[in-house]
């Protein structure tokens, strides 16, 4: 393999961990104060379309972010209105939301758009100048997409957020026993609900990164079920921002890798093997989730209401 | 001498479905003293202190601190008003380190938390009070009463007003109360104000400067401390004369061996080694305490004795028969019983009637099973009538107080459910019993009866093997007793042999007999 090819691997691979790693930094900071978010999926396409009917209307590509991450902003005070407040099993109603995102998104795209397939401008990649002109690495890491700058500094964020500050520990402490915090004079649901907003806006900006960095447009089904990929790593990362991106990048680089060896099927003449080859990504993450998930102890009120006395 | 008056709680009244929990309930607590509300379980104690800590919004009443009307709708208000509040069952984050539960209450340690300074403060604060910790330690490395200190530092951290502790005692041993004890008094002289719930007479009558006495959620009686005494108070807290020992003429002959246990071990949840090198024998007719502070392997003894724990080593032999190997359902059908600390987890199944739960553990009996030929008995339909009359049967033999046998057993007080159990479990005339906190949460008069029935087992030659982390129950019925610590045997001796503190120096790890002593004592 030639060292470009190995560049474009890596490249791609960077690119196509963003929506999948920044989707699973929301599930673990939600999960961390004991709250699950199944909907991540739905929303991930809710904002997807969201953000792809703004920038075909309007043509500017930053009002189509901020108008991902606001579907996030408010399908998580939704389903934080279903779990949090009115306490309904968290499990039911995450896949409530992911259904309606899913189907909303479709009914939408074909009622506005026939569902006619239409390209969108892109956002374009960001060179970072001298940075990207270091050898071998610097054109895969520094000639990136924004959302790819964004995994990496929120990773560091939420890590930092989460082991250093007051709120990190009030999440944490809230993840495993949220009768102490009450005592300890935090309000419960506030910042439950709190967490899971930003668990929600974060699967928002993951699906608006997907379209308007990756796809360029919009189809049933954009995310192929990358939202519940997240919600995996959260369980393969122990809950810990660092190993969850660890994981993202093993999804996004076999994606890129399938991506390069389906090329090399189609030259052999056996483009059945492409099928195969767009399903190593997920078989790759289910095997490692499988390895090493075992024994993670979740956060011991994960899923649970919290009921006063 | 005018005292000046802290808190005052006026006309509290506190609504459940149901059930009036405080009713028009007032409280005054002078600045410096140390208040004791004494009452059964299900008195309203906790209750009345949830409402004043804001966990709790009262139907009615009001609350003056020092002489201001103010209105807790959180622990945040609360906490803020000066108030600080010792839980009774433990709320700390067993995940988090000492300091990370500590800090979790501070407001004023900003954004970024220095968890190295805070924790240097937090040693420090804690040497001052004489209390040895390590910032650094794990919640769920501690035991209960290291536990216990955590809760009331990270309290006394916040420098309240007023410090509420409600049962703090339950988990200590004899020499960790007394040290309570003696913080509660340095800290009243230094001028804190204490409100201690409790529903145990000595210690009420050892602490307190005044009492008030609540029954069913009204207050039956407020007094002076030298103007009480144990009697009295026995009487204002259950409203009738009670006998405060159950007198228990034991004669343990020389009977046959029902239980034999030889180097017993097992691990515990978390894959420690629960119970190290366990020796017991124990005799048809004779009720066997095991005496020590919960999580000392107690649990897991009980678990590996009937079959839903594994030893790792060791043997355990029944009527000279090995069961070592053998499964719950084999261990039921020779004549195990066991009655498990919780009730609603795994001693019934609360979704399920009372007189389903009344067979649970006798379901390979053939008088409750149809009869038909070429079935297999587990999959013969089981005759609803039998065990509907078998339920009500024991509903009369057991005094339960229940809407019907068909109301779910969740839906029944404490004391009901156990009345339930044991009902189950000695009806199915055992060998061998074995209770686990068969008391505990319950009121005297569920207390007194689990206690008589378990004697009169005794007396019908069965085997009982009382384990019990409050000491005078088992002081008070056991014809022999082991103490527990770490997870071994550290002293056997029968009732009266001991002087409490030994006992207490053994349950809390200080002291131990010798393995020759121990030896003979089991024989």
């Amino acid at each position: 393999m030639s060292l470009e090819l190995i560049q474009s691997i890596v490249g791609l691979g960077l690119t196509m961990s963003a929506p999948v790693a920044i989707s699973s930094l929301g599930e673990v900071f939600g999960e961390r104060s004991g709250v699950i978010n199944l909907g991540i999926d739905g929303i991930m396409l809710m904002s997807a379309f969201v953000s792809f009917h703004v920038v075909f209307l309007s043509g500017n590509l930053l009002l189509g972010y901020a108008a991902g991450i606001l579907t996030g902003v408010v399908l998580g005070l939704l389903l934080g209105l279903f779990e949090i407040i009115l306490r309904f099993n968290q499990v039911v109603a995450g896949m409530g939301l992911y259904f309606l995102g899913f189907g909303l998104s479709d009914f939408l795209y074909r009622a506005l758009y026939a569902g006619k397939i239409i390209f969108i401008p892109k956002t374009p990649t960001l060179r970072i100048p001298i940075l990207s002109e270091i050898p071998v690495i610097g054109r895969a890491l520094f000639n990136q997409y924004p959302g790819v700058y964004l995994m990496f500094l929120l990773t560091g964020v939420f890590w930092l957020i989460i082991y250093n500050t007051r709120i990190g520990l009030w999440i944490r402490a809230l993840g495993e026993n949220p009768k102490a915090c009450d005592v300890a004079g935090i309000n419960v649901t506030l910042y439950r609900l709190a967490s899971l907003v930003v668990s929600s806006a974060m699967a928002g900006l993951a699906g608006t990164i997907l379209c308007l960095e990756i796809t360029g447009l919009f189809y049933e089904n954009l995310t192929y079920g990358m939202g519940f990929i997240a919600i995996g790593l959260a369980y393969f990362g122990k809950w810990d921002p660092l190993r969850s991106l660890s994981g993202s990048l093993i999804f996004g680089i076999s994606w890129s890798l399938g991506i390069s060896l389906q090329d090399v099927f189609i030259k052999m003449g056996r483009p059945e093997m492409t099928y195969f080859m767009v399903m190593l990504p997920y078989l790759a993450v289910l095997l490692s989730l499988l390895v090493i998930s075992r024994g993670a102890r979740p956060p011991a009120s994960l899923g649970k209401p919290y009921y006063r006395g | 001498m005018e005292r000046k008056v802290i808190i005052e709680m006026r006309n509290i009244v506190k609504k459940f479905p149901g059930v009036v929990a405080v009713n028009h309930v007032n409280l005054k607590l002078y600045k410096g003293e140390v208040l004791a509300v004494l009452g059964e379980n299900g008195a309203g104690k906790t209750t009345l202190m949830n409402v004043l800590y804001g966990l709790l919004q009262p139907n009615k009443g009001e609350i003056y601190i020092e002489g201001k009307k103010v209105i807790h709708r959180s622990p945040l208000d609360a906490i803020r008003n000066g108030i600080g509040m010792v839980h009774q069952h433990f709320t700390l984050v067993e995940d988090l380190t000492i300091a990370e539960n500590i800090v979790l209450g501070l407001r004023e340690v900003g954004f970024f938390v220095n968890l190295k300074k805070v924790a240097k403060e937090i040693e420090e604060f804690a040497d001052k009070l004489g209390i040895k910790i390590n910032p650094y330690a794990k919640v769920w490395q501690l035991s209960a009463g290291e536990k216990q200190k955590v809760e009331i530092l990270k309290t006394l951290f916040r420098n309240p007003k007023v410090l509420i502790l409600d049962e703090p005692t339950s988990v200590l041993t004899p020499q960790e109360t007394r040290e309570l004890f003696k913080a509660v008094i340095a800290l009243k002289q230094r001028g804190l104000s204490i409100i201690f719930i409790s529903h145990k007479l000595e210690e009420v009558l050892h602490i307190a400067d005044r009492i008030m006495v609540l029954r069913h959620g009204e207050v039956t009686g407020e007094l002076l401390r030298d103007e009480a005494n144990p009697r009295l108070l026995a009487r204002l807290m259950v409203g009738k004369d009670v006998f405060l020992d159950i007198k228990n003429p034991s004669t343990t002959p020389v009977s046959e061996v029902v239980l034999e246990v030889r180097n017993l071990e097992a691990l515990g949840d978390r894959g420690n080694l629960a119970l190290k090198d366990v020796n017991i024998r124990v005799r048809a007719g004779e009720i066997l305490g095991i005496a020590g502070v919960s999580g000392n392997g107690q649990k897991e003894l009980a678990e590996t004795l009937y079959g839903i724990r594994r030893p790792t080593r060791g043997k355990i032999f029944f009527l000279n028969q090995d069961i070592t190997n053998s499964n719950v359902l084999e261990r039921i059908q020779l004549g195990i019983s066991y009655i498990p600390a919780e009730r609603l987890k795994y001693g019934t199944v609360g979704d399920l009637p009372l007189y389903e739960n009344v067979v649970l553990t006798r379901i390979y009996d053939s008088k409750i099973i149809k009869d038909f030929p070429a079935i297999p008995n587990n999959l013969k339909p089981i005759d609803v009538r039998v065990i509907e009359e078998l339920a009500k049967e024991l509903i009369t033999r057991y005094s339960v107080v229940t809407p019907s046998h068909k109301a779910l057993v969740k839906n029944l007080s404490g004391g009901n459910i156990q009345r339930v159990i044991v009902g189950r479990e000695i009806e199915r005339n055992p060998k061998l019993l074995i209770a686990e906190e068969p008391t505990a949460g319950l009121d005297i008069a569920a207390t007194e009866f689990v206690r008589r029935k378990l004697i009169e087992l005794r007396n019908k030659k069965c085997s009982v093997i009382l384990i019990s982390s409050d000491l005078s129950e088992i002081l008070s019925i056991s014809d022999k007793i082991a103490v527990m610590y770490g997870g071994e045997i550290v002293g056997v001796f029968k009732p009266g042999e001991l002087e409490i503190e030994d006992i207490g120096l053994m349950m809390a790890g200080y002291s131990k007999m010798n393995k020759e002593r121990i030896e003979a004592l089991w024989a």
